[in-house]
């Protein structure tokens, strides 16, 4: 089947959709609660990202003194330098302890080397115990998550696999009652096996000890029933001592599903006494991804599957869509490491760019780069006109003149597409081309306001407006302009910027975006200023976080580079700065007829605004709304790419935000306006979308 | 020793991860309850403890209610597991328990009730506190240190949370006041 159609169903599953939206929910509640806050959380992360990074830095050092004391402390260690040679130890293993039945409890890494078929071939009778995975065991089906590997189950399906494994029927809504049967099963086969399998969540280097983290406690009878406990590992699983574990475990269940601590946490040393201890360290390509110098810092993952949790295509489409064995966000860059590389280049491709998973990492991964690094590796050829044209502003701004030209009369309600295109592109209308784009606009004297700068202005701002203010969306950039006039601030326009660069870095053309960079610092720096003002999040957050990067090798630019990155504004935030947000009563008086307003927070915006200030300056009552900051699912080319995926975003946030009663939808992104209204009108909603901007400056008198 | 506060958040932890806490004065109150918790059940399987407190249960349980050895043969029949744990984390309502004793394993995980004796002098604030003492506790092999949090539970199946699915159902904590405890 193809990957769109795969999605396709995905999509139409209203099960998996309806739990992993509940899960979604309920999971950002309880990791704020496990975590005391953000500020919490960010503390953890930095402690995690920090020990993981540290014991990357030294990994073979690691790795040796873990064998060291683990051989010290009894156990035999066994170094595998594939899966397939993984698989072939632990099945000889197996033999020479005349095993006939093996239990495990949950590994990923077992799942990642497909250890179970192998085994199975070699005659044993493996047992998964924990229970969402002795569940996908029965169905012969992979996790699609992280921790919860069964998620994508409904309880009806669970039941019927009950019944038809016991030959007695289970009560779908008796989830205790297949819980209790689980329980004799399974206690039956660890009473009965021979051999214990299981993988570890970290390994301490200084004493040589395994650590096992489980809720149903599997993993402590895995590893005391049977005589021989064989733990599997990648060797990035050393920390190095016992204080960066505790660093680890105080993060991963909260990060993994807002727990404080799983039931069970186990810190084992060696076998007891007449017992077997086997340790396979497994490679099977992490040293060649530690060499990696663009993919290596994925090794630092525990593992917790927060990224899935936060991920607002994962929360459509689920694991089996995102991933092969290792699912959601890092499963994206995981599936590439291990597995089929040129499905999971494709599969890499369904990346949003919306920045939750990087935010939601405990272990501080650059997630959606990792993803389009490994996106533009698969499919290189990508992107080229794309590139060609955001890196030359000339002709990028003929093009678009051009298509404004020939593009049909605007009717005011934006551009139905014709039913020659794909039903899946048609959820929303586009809005067309300006006839004349704020550039233009601006450059007459009358609209401008004096181009001499009046005495006694303290503020000096660039606006820089990238391509959708200038040339789609410029009532936007002139209503910046109506807003700040009187305000002491004086706004400039260099001509020089073009596009921020963004549409190329995300195909992939690097060079491309440092030459639209190089030109835009250059516009940017040819006028005195003390704030860079931007109307749009994206490209505020391209030129906030990679600028100072595409020009570090400019020794001409590296320092405006980072100059400018640090007084990238948006126009909200430039707002509250000058206070504009305090004269509400004033605001009140003048726009008596207050309606209900909804905000939708850009991804890209950061810090994220609290809106209600600015919105109660308009003279209206902000309603806040569940989703306010999940993705609109626009994601530049993404929306083109995967139509299905961007349409679902947008309708149920536009369905959300018409339910809470909102008459008005304000966002500060000239993107999520283009995706929102666009999505909105083409379901005749009764919505209007605006730029805070457009909404502010209806309030501020002609 | 401990302050109220910590015991205080041990308490109320503990009990949000579902596990009872009992508050006793001694050791001879902590087997008192353990009798109690016994009626209706199958014999208590104990471990870990020295031959005192094994004399002292036993006048209580009778013979006929105390496992003591080989706790595999009667893995089915026991009602009862009961263990010392050696430490108490407030911020969790963690016990943590040296199992290297593979009876003390045995008695904590197969029966549908577990009952473990904390004193409150062994209660610490945080996890990072006993970051020394499991160091030291690790580097002893053969070294297995179970950190309990509640009964067993999962939410496998529609992220239903369910109580018992290879270990107990129960935890049962006796949090022992004063000193030193048992052996």
């Amino acid at each position: 089947m193809s990957y769109r159609r795969e999605l396709r169903q995905a999509l139409d599953d209203r099960f998996l959709g309806r739990v992993l939206s509940a899960f979604a929910t309920s999971y950002r509640e309880s990791r704020e609660a496990a975590f005391a806050g953000e500020a919490g959380f960010e503390a953890a992360a930095r402690r995690v990202a920090a020990v993981r990074g540290a014991a990357l830095s030294r990994l073979e050092e690691l790795v040796e003194r873990f064998v060291e004391r683990c051989e010290a402390a009894g156990a035999r260690v066994h170094r595998a330098a594939s899966a397939a040679e993984a698989r072939e130890i632990i099945a000889s293993i197996a033999r020479e302890a005349k095993a006939r039945r093996v239990v495990k409890s949950k590994s990923m890494t077992a799942e990642e080397i497909h250890l179970n078929p192998h085994l199975e071939r070699a005659g044993l009778d493996v047992v998964e115990t924990d229970l969402g995975e002795w569940i996908l065991q029965q169905r012969r089906e992979a996790p699609s998550h992280m921790v919860m590997p069964a998620i994508h189950l409904s309880r009806r399906q669970v039941a019927g696999l009950f019944t038809e494994h016991t030959g007695r029927v289970h009560d779908p809504d008796d989830i205790e009652g297949m819980v209790r049967t689980a329980r004799a099963i399974l206690r039956q086969a660890f009473l009965t096996a021979d051999v214990g399998i299981t993988g570890a969540n970290f390994a301490v280097a200084e004493t040589g000890t395994l650590g096992l983290l489980t809720n149903e406690g599997n993993g402590r009878l895995v590893t005391t029933l049977p005589r021989v406990h064989v733990a599997l590992l990648g060797i990035e699983k050393v920390v190095a001592d016992v204080g960066g574990a505790l660093d680890l475990l105080h993060a991963l269940p909260r990060s993994a599903t807002g727990q404080t601590l799983t039931s069970y946490v186990t810190w084992i040393t060696g076998p007891g006494p007449g017992r077997e201890l086997h340790v396979v360290l497994l490679d099977g390509g992490r040293r060649r991804v530690a060499r990696d110098e663009e993919l290596a810092d994925v090794l630092r993952c525990i593992r917790c599957g927060a990224c899935a949790n936060v991920c607002p295509v994962f929360r459509l489409v689920g694991g089996h869509r995102l991933g092969e064995v290792y699912v959601g966000p890092v499963g994206l860059v995981l599936s590439y490491c291990y597995h089929d590389r040129a499905r999971a280049g494709v599969v890499a491709r369904n990346c949003i760019g919306c920045l939750a998973c990087k935010r939601g990492c405990p272990a501080g991964i650059d997630l959606p780069r990792l993803i389009k690094t490994v996106a533009h590796r698969v499919q290189r050829r990508r992107g080229r006109l794309v590139g060609r044209l955001v890196g030359s502003r000339v002709w990028l701004h003929r093009a678009l003149r051009l298509a404004a030209a020939v593009q049909p009369l605007d009717q005011g309600q934006g551009l139905e597409l014709p039913a020659v295109v794909p039903a899946a592109h048609r959820f929303r209308r586009l809005p067309l081309l300006s006839s004349r784009p704020l550039r233009e606009r601006l450059a007459e004297p009358a609209r401008a306001g004096p181009r001499v700068e009046p005495r006694g202005q303290r503020r000096r701002v660039v606006l820089f407006a990238g391509c959708l203010v200038d040339f789609v969306f410029p009532e936007q950039g002139e209503a910046l302009y109506h807003l700040l006039r009187g305000t002491g601030t004086h706004v400039q326009f260099p001509e020089g910027q073009g596009c921020c660069g963004l549409p190329a870095a995300m195909m992939g053309q690097q060079e491309a975006a440092r030459r639209a960079a190089r030109a835009n610092v250059d516009a940017i720096c040819s006028t005195p200023w003390h704030r860079v003002v931007v109307l749009c999040a994206s490209c505020g957050s391209f030129i906030r976080e990679r600028y100072p990067e595409l020009l570090a090798g400019d020794p001409a630019r590296a320092a405006l580079a980072r100059r400018v990155a640090a007084s990238v504004v948006d126009l909200s935030t430039l707002l509250l700065e000058l206070g504009l947000d305090t004269n509400q009563d004033q605001a009140r008086a003048q726009t008596p007829q207050g309606r209900p307003v909804a905000y939708h927070s850009p991804c890209h915006m950061r810090p994220r605004l609290a809106p209600e200030g600015l919105i109660h300056a308009a003279g209206h009552t902000y309603l806040r709304t569940a989703d306010e900051d999940l993705c609109c699912g626009f994601g530049g080319s993404y929306s083109f790419e995967f139509p299905e995926i961007s349409s679902e975003l947008a309708g149920r946030k536009l369905e959300g935000v018409v339910e809470s009663g909102a008459e008005l939808l304000v966002t500060d992104c000239p993107g999520c306006v283009l995706q929102l209204r666009g999505t909105a009108a083409a379901r005749g909603m009764p919505l209007r979308v605006l730029h805070m901007a457009e909404l502010l400056a209806c309030a501020v008198p002609r | 020793m401990s302050a109220p506060a910590v015991i205080g958040e041990f308490v109320q932890r503990a009990r949000a991860a579902s596990a009872e806490v009992h508050r006793v004065e001694s050791v001879e109150e902590a087997l008192a309850r353990v009798a109690e918790l016994r009626v209706g059940r199958g014999p208590v399987a104990a471990a870990g403890w020295g031959e005192e407190t094994l004399a002292a249960l036993s006048d209580r349980l009778g013979t006929e209610g105390l496992i003591r050895h080989r706790l595999r043969q009667h893995a089915d029949a026991i009602g009862i597991g009961f263990t010392p744990a050696s430490w108490g984390v407030a911020e969790t309502g963690t016990v943590v328990i040296d199992s290297a004793d593979i009876n003390v394993r045995l008695a904590s995980m197969l029966p549908e009730l577990h009952a473990v004796l904390l004193p409150e002098s062994r209660v610490v604030a945080r996890m990072t506190d006993l970051c020394r003492a499991l160091g030291a506790a690790l580097s002893d092999a053969p070294g297995y240190l179970a950190m309990i949090t509640g009964p067993s539970r999962t939410a496998d199946v529609e992220r239903v949370l369910t109580i018992g699915v290879h270990g107990p159902r129960e935890l049962h904590i006796l949090l022992q006041s004063g000193g030193g405890g048992a052996t």
